[in-house]
């Protein structure tokens, strides 16, 4: 029977060369990322009877399979849209944290403190005009560090919105290439041979793509890949929806349109639950105290701006000025502290110092009292109002549309705004690190089933080789056992 | 569970960032002495200090008004004494005067000192300090009382451009008394959150207005004894008249000095208590620096276990192994 064995030893020679083959890609792509290793698949061949024995015909190579739990997959990705989106936040509340940048000796704490300060040295010294001069500049030093503050945020929604459109198009991309994935795989597979590399391909894209958005991705019975995005089927057999992004209603703080994400060619607005996205427009437009995004910082801020405008004027308006060339050399009430603003929702962005204080302290109006000559300039009996407004418990402002916001005091209540920040940056800071360890487990048990190991490579590769030395052996014998036979006939 | 060669180098890699986190952030609280350095790190203890920080400044400030009413009141309390010692000058002068049988000449001369006494309480009533004018009320920026003369040749004294001898004595037909016109002109110092102390001393209060005012008083004092007939006071209603004020004098003098005691008290206080928030500052911001050494040396000795067991972990394969 040397004829039979040379035929099944050939199989085995085919099957171990192949399987080797399949080995070394997998040590070559040992380190792509997204690789799922694979695995010939072998059968024993049912062979021919001879004499009533059933002897089998050598092995068959069924086919490549991919080693990858879907499960898995599906897992991976719901966590990972929810790290991404805490992870943006994290990241965007750190930076709103170090544009305020405090606690700092530069800071609006600090610049607040150092105002209320030289307030006090000139309510003792309400003559001197070299005190009245540092008040100014410590006022306009105050409503620069808040103009600083409001301005950057402002730049930085704009950034986050420009963000937002960068993202879409990442989106955008990212289902394109999918959909045109799911035309080729199953092009390739319609012959019957599989696309296992391109899978690979494909459901990388996919996780990508979880990282922007929450979604759902399932293969069809024909290979096709449907994904569901945001609640909305992006992908599913040829049909394709992209996002686009158009100009929305203005932003008050920064002046611009907003971008808005709609489903292509719809009205109706992509809602993401999670993913970067979410996490970009939450920070873009949060506006409560539970969902605090740059507009609640900026209300905050205008609420502040608003709440010392209001209260130095009115003090200011009350006290008498000196006389001086700058005030016709009368001594007048009315006279503004800050510039007065029109748009309470820019307030912190406008806040400035009134040109008549700039032109000359003393314009300050301490004095409970018309001033007249030379006589009374240390009259500061409207100047304790100033100092008062300081420890006060009742200060309210309304804004935007709410009356009577009570704001305790103006340090306290600066105070409260920035703890309220940090402590909503650590709120996200702890989520987002336990979200890692939950995704970084999945994603690891995720691997462990699909990543390539070279020692199990190894080990494989010399069973094919021995395997392959044996067959080879086989073939020896059975060359021999013809040998003898050939011989035999002289 | 199996475990592949990336999973390996990739929680190696995640753990020694963290460690090198941990490592990184004590050695910035060694290196600056701080335990935090923005607001999340420690949110309520960051506020806090803001909080001290203000605080502390304000004590600061408490503390050097304080020493500057303490200076103001040292000041009028000089004044106050040596114009004691002027009256008590002036009633010598007028009981020789009655006691005694004195010549023209030397009444004359009695007259001089008068008038001499007269002129240094002007002086000593138009005293600043640094600048600032302490008996004029408002008027810090210039000199309180002022001198003219009338159309019948006589003196007048403006006390910030009012003539003392026109002004009230009591509550006039507006409804405003002297009291509420100048005597509410104060000089307040903040000595603490919502404590004020007035420590003003308007000179009108020592001299008293209307025809009745010191000045006058001494100019008449002075004809008198210089012979002017016009003059209708006895050298003895007279006399009485200055013991008047100086017993006045004497009820401002211990006010001024009772403020003085009570401000060297407050300082007490504000010292204290500035002790108390530095105190307080330090433990809410400073790092407990034994333990913070402590700590990054521990980091430091996991992170290096971490690298020496990585390093056996990571190198070797079964590559390694096969012949």
């Amino acid at each position: 029977m040397g004829f039979y064995s040379l035929q099944i030893a050939r199989t085995g020679l085919v099957a171990s060369q192949k399987a080797l083959d399949v080995t070394s890609h997998n040590i070559a792509n040992a380190n792509t990322e997204g690789y799922t290793r694979q695995r010939l698949d072998f059968s024993s061949r049912q062979g021919v009877t001879a004499n009533k024995i059933t002897i089998g015909s050598g092995v068959d190579i069924d086919k490549l399979t991919q080693i990858r739990d879907e499960y898995l997959d599906y897992q991976f990705r719901g966590e990972n849209s929810v790290k991404n989106e805490l992870e943006t936040k994290s990241e965007t509340t750190t930076y709103i944290e170090n544009i305020f940048g405090e606690p700092s000796d530069h800071g609006i704490n600090q610049s607040l403190s150092d105002f209320f300060v030289s307030m006090e040295e000139l309510t003792n010294n309400a003559q001197e005009a070299t005190y009245r001069e540092t008040v100014v500049q410590n006022a306009v030093k105050l409503t620069d560090s808040i103009r600083t503050v409001a301005t950057e945020l402002t730049e930085y929604q704009k950034e986050i919105d420009n963000v937002i459109e960068m993202s879409v198009d990442q989106v955008n991309s990212i289902i394109e290439r999918v959909h045109e994935l799911n035309k080729t795989i199953h092009n390739y597979e319609l012959k019957g041979t599989q696309a296992n590399d391109l899978r690979d391909e494909r459901n990388l894209l996919i996780d990508e793509l979880s990282e922007y958005v929450n979604i759902e991705a399932f293969e069809d019975s024909t290979g096709k890949l449907v994904v569901n995005a945001a609640g909305t089927s992006v992908i599913s057999g040829t049909h394709v929806k992209y996002m686009e992004v158009e100009s929305g209603e203005l932003n008050p703080y920064t002046g611009e349109h907003d971008n808005v994400i709609y489903w292509e060619g719809t009205t109706s607005e992509v809602k993401p639950q999670s993913g970067k996205l979410k996490g970009l427009l939450d920070t873009r437009d949060g506006s409560t105290q539970g969902d605090q995004g740059i507009p609640y910082y900026m209300d905050q801020l205008n609420i502040l701006a608003k709440g010392m405008i209001e209260e130095f004027n009115s003090i200011n308006n009350a006290g008498y000025t000196i006389p001086y060339a700058g005030n016709g050399n009368t001594s007048q009430t009315g006279v503004n502290f800050f510039e007065p603003v029109s748009e309470e929702l820019t307030a912190a962005l406008n806040i400035k110092v009134s040109t008549e204080l700039l032109d000359s302290g003393y314009n300050i109006g301490l004095s409970g009292e018309e001033i007249s000559g030379d006589l009374n300039w240390g009259n500061s009996e409207n100047g304790t109002d100033f100092l008062e407004l300081r420890d006060k418990t009742d200060l309210s402002v309304d804004y935007n549309g709410t009356t009577g916001n009570n704001i305790a005091n103006l340090e306290s209540f600066y105070q409260k705004t920035i703890s309220d920040m940090a402590i909503n940056k650590n709120y996200f800071d702890s989520r987002m690190r336990s979200q890692q360890e939950l995704t970084n487990f999945i994603e690891g048990e995720k691997l462990a089933v699909s990543e390539v190991s070279i020692d199990e490579e190894m080990i494989n590769m010399v069973q094919y080789q021995q395997a392959y030395n044996a067959a080879a052996k086989v073939i020896t014998v059975a060359d021999q056992m013809m040998e003898t036979l050939v011989n035999m006939v002289r | 569970m199996r475990v592949s060669n990336k999973m390996m180098s990739r929680q190696f890699l995640s753990n020694l960032n963290k460690l090198y986190n941990d490592m990184a952030y004590s050695h910035k609280q060694v290196s600056t002495g701080k335990a935090f350095f923005k607001i999340s790190d420690d949110p309520i203890n960051a506020v806090k200090s803001m909080d001290i920080k203000s605080e502390l400044q304000r004590a600061d400030l408490y503390e050097s008004n304080i020493k500057e009413a303490v200076t103001v009141l040292d000041e009028q309390e000089v004044a106050i004494s040596h114009i004691s010692d002027s009256l008590v000058d002036v009633e010598e002068v007028l009981q020789q005067a009655l006691n005694e049988t004195y010549n023209e000449n030397d009444k004359e001369s009695m007259a001089k000192v008068v008038d001499a006494t007269k002129d240094n309480i002007i002086a000593l009533l138009n005293k600043d300090y640094a600048g600032k004018y302490l008996f004029g009320g408002y008027n810090t920026s210039s000199t309180p009382i002022t001198r003219g003369v009338d159309v019948d040749g006589s003196n007048i004294y403006n006390y910030n451009s009012y003539d003392i001898k026109t002004l009230p004595t009591a509550t006039d037909a507006g409804g405003n008394s002297i009291e509420d016109l100048l005597f509410g002109q104060t000089m307040e110092y903040n000595t603490g959150k919502g404590t004020r102390m007035d420590v003003s001393l308007p000179a009108i209060e020592i001299l008293g207005t209307g025809d009745e005012n010191l000045l006058k008083l001494l100019d008449d004092i002075s004809a008198k004894l210089k012979g002017d007939t016009g003059v209708t006071d006895s050298l003895n209603d007279q006399l009485g008249k200055v013991t008047d004020f100086f017993d006045k004098l004497q009820v401002t003098r211990s006010s001024v000095g009772a403020k003085i005691s009570n401000l060297n008290m407050l300082e007490d206080q504000i010292f204290e208590d500035k002790n108390n928030l530095e105190e307080l500052q330090s433990k809410v911001s400073e790092i407990d620096i034994e333990e913070a050494i402590i700590d990054y040396q521990t980091n430091q000795m996991v992170y290096n276990a971490a690298l020496k067991v990585g390093a056996n972990i990571i190198q070797p394969t079964l590559v390694d192994f096969l012949r």
